[in-house]
């Protein structure tokens, strides 16, 4: 049963979100979109992966974003050599007071809050699989005992996507498991010189605790009362469905340039983000604008690209935007106009 | 419900924009079915205006009412669509979507979206109207106004008859303007003697017109363009027709006394008389008669006004449009009647006439009448011995003269087209005529012409009592033998004759071969 909400919990969870932003700026400088997709995502429950050159500040938002929910951090560096029990934990052999030995097991970084598996693509994809119970179901099986993870969980991972020499791109069942996937790119020129004037006096994080556990799971659960109109409901139903060029109704976009489309985890990520987005504007419902704008960071990482995409150089944010347009105006968008077209608005909304 | 109030004013709104794209959705439709009709009235050639617009206005009308409760008929939620693209980011559609909900995330999302409601202004919901249907409208709208010049069109087509005017004039041109020019005066000739054989004239009359027409055969062999031919059967015909009328007329004065007991003898005496000049004593017999019959008449005075009355009617009757000098004659005797009798027609009572009185204006009016007979006869030699006299019959009416000169460029076209056309062709070849006529024939209410009486001309004489008979191609096949012109019954009459001859000369032949040539002969004749 929905949680019959507030008007001192709606105000609070509008303070909480100015806080966390607020205290995230004192630590990372620019990236808005990422920051706010992140919050987003850990609002809504869900896995963020994020994507970008080394340097750009994806681990130092992790770390930030540890201390200012003020959750247990743990932070897992992916390489290929790391063992599934490195990540989960094992049983290993001790003796008790009377001398015994006995198995016990020994939680591995797993066991935390807030996972940063950074560089999660270098690991092989038995380690990389070793995340897929804890991602989705949030518990960990060890020799054959399952145990449950504290909530919040969540995992942040980084992968770079050049060098891709030696790395193990991540299956798709557990890219499904990330709500979004966050492109961090370069700061600008302004944001690069507040960098390194902060960089300057410390490099240490200074943010402070803005929401605890306690908090963040209220917040949750405050913006899944956010109601959906029925049309906004079925439009991000068609906008996902049209991402499988072998639906009933797919976009001409998805049959030209997709091998295969969206999950039906997709449309959960999408309506759930887009109620916390609604929620965080200000806005008691969620609107088409809240649905178009998520869909490039809960799509992209969830439909691939067919043949005739990557030889004309169509991204999957392209394929996207046609499909957006299509269902819009009825009219696919070609390549050339969608390359020319405006910037559309981000996840900032208004 | 203070939300649904907040949407009424847009829905009225909408409501008006539905009514105006239902609108323009009927138009659409009454035009376009307003030109499909009209091509179709075009097709059948029928004029159907008001049929058709009769039908554009039902479709109108059937079209917008079912499109605008099928599609264009706004509901609360599409309005609450409509007004959420002026920038409230759904929140009327989800408003109207949980209105039915009281938690207080609902009621916090409808005071929400009252309150952007209210911020922004009624007039920023424009009237949509659909670029494309206002171009297929404007479209559609000159096409049917266009088509409404297509029965226009199909009447002047349809009044454009190929043929020249045929109706009219008796011997018209043919219809096939792929005959040569000897076929089109032998056709005309031909309708001529048709003409001839149907107008109510006795046959000696007839023998004495197609006379006429034998000696205007002879003129036409000496004649060289096709105008000057058909100027001369048009003159020939013209003359004709004028004959047949006095002669009509002649026959009516002696047809009017015989409607009266006393005059009846002198009425038959009049109409032996027109018909043979040797009978022209017998009249002066039966004025005697008359006399006689009046002088010794115990109502004398009432059979002398039925006397002035039946003249009277005979004059009445002749003399409307001729004053020919047996009409002066029978006047004459008339006004001698009435002078001695009562002085003027409007006195009732009669007088008695002396003895004297009544032998002289009998004498005098018997006179008269013979002398107005044998000039009758007169008349008719010359007409028969002098076949240059219809030259002088120049055309007085100048419609005619129009007509036929309409004619003359008809058979022009018909003479520069006979080269490349077939001159056994007895498909359509109207076609040709008919465009070359177009202009000159659309002065002309000649289409259905065909129909009208040759003498509505120039008059009836006798009050369409006996009109000119119509002339069509029916006619010349059925009632004349296969060359058109002699009469049928001449020629059976005499093979009859010539049969029965033959059979009572034969009468070894067997009785059921006789007996089933009677029944034959007997059948042709029925």
């Amino acid at each position: 049963m929905a949680k019959n909400v507030s008007e001192k919990e709606l105000l609070n969870f509008k303070e909480k979100c100015e806080n966390i932003f607020a205290q995230i700026e004192k630590d990372v400088i620019g990236q808005k979109e990422v920051v706010y997709g992140t919050v987003i995502a850990m609002i809504a429950g869900g896995n963020v992966l994020l994507e970008g050159v080394p340097g750009v500040g994806k681990t130092r938002l992790v770390r930030s974003l540890g201390r200012v929910f003020d959750l247990p951090f743990a932070r897992i560096q992916f390489t290929p050599d790391l063992m599934p029990a490195d990540v989960t934990g094992t049983n290993i052999i001790v003796k008790d007071e009377k001398g015994n030995s006995k198995f016990s097991f020994q939680p591995g970084p797993v066991f935390s809050s807030i996972i940063l598996a950074d560089e999660i693509n270098r690991a092989t994809p038995k380690t990389q699989s070793a995340l897929l119970e804890a991602m989705q179901e949030h518990t960990v099986t060890v020799m054959g005992v399952s145990r449950k993870l504290d909530e919040p969980f969540f995992v942040l991972a980084t992968q770079n996507p050049i060098e891709q020499d030696g790395t193990y791109p991540l299956p798709e069942a557990q890219m499904d498991r990330f709500m979004f996937k966050l492109l961090v790119s370069y700061p600008n020129k302004a944001e690069l010189r507040d960098i390194v004037n902060m960089t300057q006096k410390t490099m240490a994080e200074t943010a402070d605790a803005a929401c605890n556990a306690k908090e963040l799971l209220e917040m949750r659960e405050i913006a899944k009362t956010i109601p959906v109109a029925n049309d906004v409901l079925d439009y991000a139903m068609d906008l996902v469905i049209a991402t499988q060029p072998e639906s009933e109704k797919p976009a001409k976009a998805s049959v030209k340039y997709l091998r295969y489309g969206a999950s039906p985890r997709a449309a959960q990520a999408l309506i759930t983000a887009a109620k916390v987005r609604a929620l965080m504007n200000g806005r008691y419902n969620v609107s088409y604008e809240d649905l178009n704008t998520l869909a490039l960071p809960v799509l992209r990482h969830r439909i691939k690209l067919n043949f005739d995409a990557i030889t004309e150089h169509v991204s999957t944010d392209d394929v996207i935007q046609m499909i957006i347009k299509e269902l819009n105006t009825g009219s696919s968008e070609t390549v050339e106009e969608k390359k020319e077209s405006k910037p559309r608005k981000g996840l900032f909304g208004k | 419900m203070p939300e649904r109030e907040k949407l009424e004013k847009y829905l009225r709104k909408l409501k008006k924009e539905g009514i105006i794209k239902s609108i323009i959705f009927g138009l659409i439709i009454t035009f376009s079915t307003i030109t499909l009709f009209s091509l179709i009235f075009f097709i059948a050639h029928t004029k159907q205006v008001l049929i058709t617009i009769l039908l554009g206005i039902l479709s109108c009308i059937a079209a917008s009412i079912i499109v605008y409760n099928l599609k264009y008929k706004p509901t609360i939620k599409t309005t609450a669509k409509r007004v959420d693209e002026l920038g409230l980011d759904e929140r009327v559609v989800t408003m109207v979507d949980y209105l039915d909900k009281d938690e207080y995330i609902y009621q916090k999302q409808r005071e929400d979206a009252i309150e952007k409601l209210d911020s922004v202004s009624e007039k920023s919901l424009k009237t949509r109207l659909s670029k494309p249907a206002l171009v297929l409208l404007g479209v559609v709208m000159v096409l049917g106004l266009c088509s409404f010049a297509l029965p226009n069109l199909n009447s002047g087509s349809t009044s454009e008859n190929p043929s020249l005017p045929s109706s009219t004039l008796p011997p018209s041109i043919p219809d096939d303007s792929t005959l040569d020019e000897d076929d089109i005066i032998e056709e005309l000739l031909k309708k001529l003697r048709v003409f001839i054989e149907k107008s109510a004239v006795d046959r000696e009359f007839k023998d004495q017109l197609h006379v006429i027409v034998d000696q205007l055969e002879v003129e036409l062999k000496q004649l060289e363009t096709i105008d000057e031919k058909i100027d001369a059967i048009e003159r020939t015909r013209k003359e004709i027709e004028k004959l047949i009328e006095e002669e009509k007329l002649r026959v009516s004065i002696g047809r009017s006394l015989m409607q009266s007991e006393l005059t009846e003898e002198l009425g038959n005496a009049i109409l032996a008389a027109i018909a043979d000049e040797d009978k022209i004593p017998d009249v002066a017999i039966a004025m005697i008669n008359l006399k006689e019959k009046l002088r010794n008449s115990e109502n004398y005075e009432e059979d002398l006004q039925e006397l002035i009355d039946a003249l009277t009617l005979a004059i009445e009757t002749a003399s409307k449009e001729k004053n020919e000098a047996l009409v002066e004659a029978i006047k004459y005797f008339r006004d001698g009647l009435l002078n001695d009798s009562k002085q003027s027609l409007s006195i009732k009572k009669v007088k008695r006439l002396e003895k004297n009185d009544l032998d002289d204006i009998f004498d005098s009016a018997s006179d008269e009448i013979q002398r107005a007979l044998e000039k009758i006869h007169e008349d008719k030699e010359s007409h028969q011995g002098d076949g240059s006299e219809h030259e002088s019959q120049q055309g007085d009416d100048d419609a005619l003269d129009d007509l036929w000169s309409d004619m003359n460029g008809a058979m022009q076209d018909a003479q520069d087209s006979l080269e490349g056309l077939r001159p056994d062709n007895n498909g359509d070849g109207s076609d040709d005529s008919n465009d070359s006529n177009k202009d000159k024939e659309n002065g002309n209410d000649n289409n259905n012409s065909d129909d009208k009486d040759p003498s509505d001309k120039e008059g009836d004489g006798e009050g369409g009592e006996n009109p000119p008979p119509k002339f069509d191609e029916d006619d010349l096949d059925s009632d004349t033998v296969i060359d058109g012109e002699t009469p049928y019954l001449d020629v059976f009459d005499k093979s009859y004759e010539e049969i029965l001859e033959y059979l009572a000369e034969h009468e070894d032949l067997p009785e059921d071969v006789r007996k089933a040539i009677e029944q034959y002969l007997e059948m042709l004749k029925a």
